[in-house]
């Protein structure tokens, strides 16, 4: 092997002593950092349900399914979401549409919101603007289906 | 070149010399050497067009481009398939593809099987330069199955050579002119010839639309299995595609020996009855339900082992829906109770051919020529008829029937004789009077859910393959069908008997499909040196067998 | 009051059961609390703080979930010892604290093996745990019990031969007289720091806390013996594991840092702050409460040790353990005790 121009110079730990190998000093150094945070007193938890956080923009909470100006969702069933989706948490069956303007509509249209991540690429994929991430996040349930969401669930969510 | 054989052409294609044999046209001989060059008119099986004009490249014989799907290959002639000038000629003809066509594709079927799709990723522009309005086409239907969105039609015509040459019925025709030009059926004169399905297949865009696969299921989510259409003795090659367990459609599959690459009517949608409700999916002694399969396999097991050693009287009948694997069991049961085995046929319709040589066989049913090469050429035939009279004359202990049909019930008379026997088993998809007279009802497994082999009405040993267990569907997407599978898992016939088999002591273990048919292919003349792995996907004709002509005298 | 208690001896017997049944139990919550509340500092977090006032309630809440928990014993579990581990763990620890002297000549009773007593007695401890992982039916407990075994007896042997040195000061085994001793010379933690240091060390290592809980490691054992346990069952692990730490401060503030006695110059302090004259030269009933309290402080400085030190270190790998254990702790602590023999009997000359 020839000379490797980018290998960093090995590093050559250094001697330790007999007191360094007894960790005692690394053991103490520990010790007083961490009476430092104590004494720093400087708390980043909030009281949660007392205090509560802004959410930061563009914070993925459960979905939503939009509406158009007359009040029909706007998903046209393109199965995009669920092909994206990489929790396989959307489930969709489509029929069609009784508007004239439209001709596919979703007839069965469930997230099962244990499953989803919450990764917002169900919105990405959306080619009608028709599912979108909202900042909802602390709806708690008392069963594992009523966290299957169903298309008039999102409609309202 | 001077070893050019008789009948080859030496040609140039992107700079290196090549043979091909005279009269291919460039398309044809350049995809033989392997360039594709894209195309949404031509089809192998359609007279060519030449009309779209996507499958343009550069001769040395003119200054324009020229159209590789028509053109043909001749002594000297050079070919450039992705220099600039033909490149920049495609996009221009893939630009002008686009500039009509909706921007649907979330809505639209062929979404993920559209050439256009494919093509405009690798031909056509990012955007379009077209500020204009679009035109509107007619969107309506033209047939029971068939609807037209105009819009995305690109007026290729293969729809209509389809109808023009290979059905024959001629029902379809261009209306209007120049960019409001559209396919339309003539007033009153729907498209509803058996083989109105394949116009969809062969549809590039999304333009034909099949009804009962319309929104069902985006095509990418659909698993294949590649498989033989159950619906008669012609055995067309097709591929079932599934989705969460459930078959969304069949698609046939080229196979030039067989079906070339159409399919009927009756095959493609004849897949229903596979999902119905009636179907019967639980085993039964008489009325009341088996608790496991398990359980009604030892029933069957316990039959055949007190009727084994030629003790007892048995008579086995046979259908022509078994792969040729289960006939063969059924022939070693037949051999180690000292069985009679005749079969039944279902009725037989019409046969059906059309210019385009494509063949609808009367026979309705897939393997009978598999069944007779396991079971002996009579079995269908004057075996047939011993069965019946030897039931009818009463004392047999012991019958096993056989009812794999999907859509009738078996002849009256041999049902009546089938009650007069003092223990009864029926294999059977549907309740009928095959059922009501057994005392241990197992379920069938449909063509979708078997495993093995069929012989077609020309001797053509073909695969066929289950598609994923059916049940887990029933969980996956309720209410997609208003009917669906009730049982979690149909167990085909071949496990039920190898059970049996096992039970009797007559084999050491159940095996799987390709196993038993190496056991097939040791005993059997017609099957010598077969193997499931040696079959090719579009079959292999089988030596020493009749093809269709041959013994149909023996038809009851 | 002395007296009283030598006229009735069953009584004071029962009175001193439940004395000492009744103090570290109370104890084992606040420090529960306490744990929960300095780990929260040291990252910067709140820690429990809604049940009851700043959270104080927080144990005894924590107490009702346990006691109110299913208890699930898993399917092959060899009942009648699975049932006996956590009594192990639990009784052990609490009587080695009966011999500590938690005030002037104030302990449980005063046995003649003195200190030997305890550390035999809380040797006991190992056999909870390795029953406990024996008995789960499970492989992560089995390897818990199973390190937590060797681990003990491995620091067993250092922590006693520590102890030695501390003991050889005071020749004599009587933990008032090791006290007494230090009023009179000086605490052994300046007399004999290496033992001291091999004490506390061996002291983490015999309580399974941190850096040496190896037999728990849930990032490699789920929860190592216990964890199969549920409800009180695994609670009485935690009351054994929290009583073993108070036992050993205990142990470790009377052997090396005075025990209830203060030096002088802090008795001063409380001279001139509460006006008490304190002096540790004949037992009155306010010498005592004054010894109990500076007992209490030193143990309470030496727990908060304990807890500081958890949640600092991180965990020790299992071959690094025992070479500790085995190439440096013993190998010292015998030098260490050579040496003092030797120093005792030069001077004694």
């Amino acid at each position: 092997m020839g000379h490797d121009a980018h290998a960093e110079p090995e590093k050559k730990p250094g001697k330790l002593g007999l007191l360094g190998k007894a960790y005692l000093p690394a053991i103490a150094q520990g010790l007083l950092h961490t009476l430092g945070h104590i004494v720093k007193w400087d708390h980043n938890t909030l009281n949660y349900p007392d205090e509560k956080r802004a959410p930061f923009p563009g914070y993925r909470g459960e979905h939503r399914l939009t509406r158009d100006e007359q009040g029909r969702e706007k998903c046209v069933a393109c199965f995009m979401c669920s092909t994206v989706c990489p929790a396989h948490c959307i489930e969709i069956v489509a029929e069609e549409a009784p508007w004239p303007d439209r001709e596919k509509r979703p007839k069965i249209f469930n997230i099962d919101m244990m499953r989803c991540i919450y990764c917002g690429m169900c919105e990405w994929a959306c080619p009608c603007e028709a599912i979108e991430l909202t900042e909802v996040f602390n709806i708690p349930v008392r069963t594992r289906a009523e966290k299957i969401y169903d298309k008039e669930r999102l409609l309202s969510n | 070149m001077s070893d050019s054989g008789a009948g080859m052409v030496s040609w140039v294609l992107n700079g290196d010399p090549v043979e091909s044999p005279a009269g291919m046209t460039i398309l044809e001989a350049a995809k033989a050497h392997g360039a594709e060059l894209p195309h949404f008119c031509y089809h192998p099986g359609l007279s060519i067009a030449g009309n779209c004009r996507i499958c343009l490249v550069e001769t040395n014989r003119s200054p324009k481009p020229a159209i590789s799907c028509s053109e043909r290959i001749s002594d000297g002639l050079e070919v450039q398939t992705h220099s600039e000038k033909a490149v920049e000629a495609r996009e221009g003809v893939m630009e002008f593809q686009l500039i009509n066509h909706p921007l649907d594709c979330p809505v639209c079927d062929k979404a993920g099987e559209c050439t256009l799709q494919d093509y405009s990723f690798d031909h056509g522009p990012d955007e379009s330069r077209f500020v204009e309005k679009k035109n509107i086409r007619h969107t309506k239907d033209l047939g029971p199955t068939i609807k037209i969105w105009g819009n995305r039609c690109i007026v290729c015509t293969r729809c209509i050579r389809f109808c023009d040459e290979i059905s024959g019925t001629g029902e379809l025709c261009v209306v209007a002119r120049g960019d409001r030009s559209v396919v339309d059926v003539f007033p009153g004169i729907p498209i509803d010839n058996p083989l109105a399905g394949n116009v969809v297949d062969i549809c590039p865009v999304g333009a034909l639309i099949s009804k009962d696969f319309m929104f069902q299921s985006r095509v990418w989510n659909n698993e294949h299995t590649e498989t033989v259409c159950g619906g008669c003795a012609r055995g067309c090659n097709v591929t079932v595609e599934t989705n969460e367990g459930f078959v969304k459609r069949l698609m046939p599959r080229e196979n030039t020996d067989v079906n070339d690459w159409w399919m009927c009517d009756f095959g493609r949608y004849g897949w229903r009855y596979a999902h119905d409700d009636r179907r019967v999916s639980v085993p039964r002694r008489g009325a009341e339900a088996v608790e496991t399969e398990l359980e009604a396999h030892r029933d069957l097991g316990e039959l055949v082992r007190g009727a084994w050693g030629g003790s007892k009287k048995v008579a086995i009948v046979v259908d022509p829906f078994l792969t040729c694997e289960e006939a063969h069991l059924v022939g070693r049961v037949a051999a180690g109770t000292g069985a009679t085995v005749g079969g039944w046929l279902p009725p037989s319709g019409d046969e059906l051919t059309f210019p385009g040589k494509f063949k609808i066989s009367g026979e309705k049913c897939p393997n009978r020529r598999g069944v007779e090469a396991v079971l002996g050429q009579e079995v269908f035939g004057s075996q047939a008829k011993a069965v019946e009279s030897m039931l009818n004359s009463g004392g047999v202990d012991l019958v096993i029937v056989f009812a794999g049909f999907p859509n009738a019930d078996c002849p009256d008379a041999l049902a009546s004789a089938v009650g007069k026997a003092t223990a009864r088993v029926a294999f059977t998809l549907f309740d009928g009077a095959w059922s009501e007279a057994a005392d241990l009802v197992l379920p069938s497994a449909s063509v979708f859910e078997k495993e093995g082999t069929y012989v077609n009405e020309d001797g053509r040993l073909q695969r066929v393959r289950s598609k994923d267990r059916p049940g887990d569907a029933q969980l996956a997407q309720p209410g997609l069908h208003s009917a669906s599978i009730s049982s979690p898992w149909v167990t085909s016939e071949l496990v039920a008997l190898q059970r049996a088999l096992v039970h009797v002591g007559d084999a050491e273990r159940s095996l799987s499909a390709a196993g038993v048919f190496r056991q097939l292919a040791d005993s059997n003349e017609h099957f010598k040196g077969q193997s499931h792995r040696g079959i090719p996907a579009t079959g292999v004709p089988l030596g020493g067998l009749a093809p269709a002509g041959v013994g149909e005298g023996s038809e009851s | 009051m002395m007296e009283w208690f030598a006229e009735n001896p069953v009584l004071s017997g029962i009175i001193k059961a439940v004395v000492l049944f009744a103090v570290p139990m109370q104890i084992v919550p606040g420090l529960i609390y306490f744990e929960r509340r300095i780990c929260a500092w040291i990252q910067d977090r709140k820690g429990p703080n809604r049940v009851g006032p700043i959270g104080a309630l927080q144990p005894l809440a924590d107490v009702v979930k346990l006691l109110m928990k299913e208890d699930i014993a898993p399917k092959g579990v060899d009942r009648a010892i699975y049932v006996l581990a956590p009594a192990l763990v639990f009784i052990p620890s609490m009587l080695a604290f009966a011999i500590v002297p938690v005030g002037m000549d104030l302990q449980v009773f005063n046995p003649n093996s003195g200190v030997i007593f305890a550390i035999t007695i809380g040797s006991f401890a190992v056999y909870g745990l390795s029953f406990g992982g024996w008995a789960s039916n499970n492989k992560y407990s089995l390897l818990g019990g199973l390190r937590s075994s060797a681990q003990m007896i491995s620091y067993e042997a250092a922590l006693f031969l520590a102890l030695m040195s501390a003991l050889m000061m005071a020749g004599t085994v009587d933990l008032n007289v090791v006290v007494r001793d230090q009023i009179a010379h000086g605490w052994n933690i300046w007399r004999q720091p290496v033992g001291a240091v091999l004490f506390l060390v061996a002291s983490f290592a015999e309580t399974n806390r941190l850096p040496f809980d190896l037999a728990e490691c849930e990032s490699e054992l789920i929860g190592g013996y216990h964890t199969e346990y549920t409800s009180m069952k695994f609670a009485m692990f935690f009351l054994g594991e929290y009583i073993a730490m108070i036992t050993m401060s205990a142990l470790m503030v009377t052997l090396f840092l005075g025990g209830w006695s203060m030096p002088t110059f802090l008795l001063t302090i409380v001279h001139d702050w509460f006006g008490v004259a304190i002096s540790f030269d004949q037992v009155t009933l306010g010498t005592m409460f004054w010894s109990i309290v500076f007992f209490s402080a030193k143990t309470s400085a030496l727990l908060f040790l304990f807890i500081w030190v958890r949640w600092t270190l991180p965990r020790f790998r299992y071959d690094q353990l025992m070479r500790l254990g085995w190439k440096v702790m013993i190998p010292v602590a015998l030098a260490n005790l050579a040496i003092t023999a030797t120093v005792i009997v030069l001077m004694e000359d």
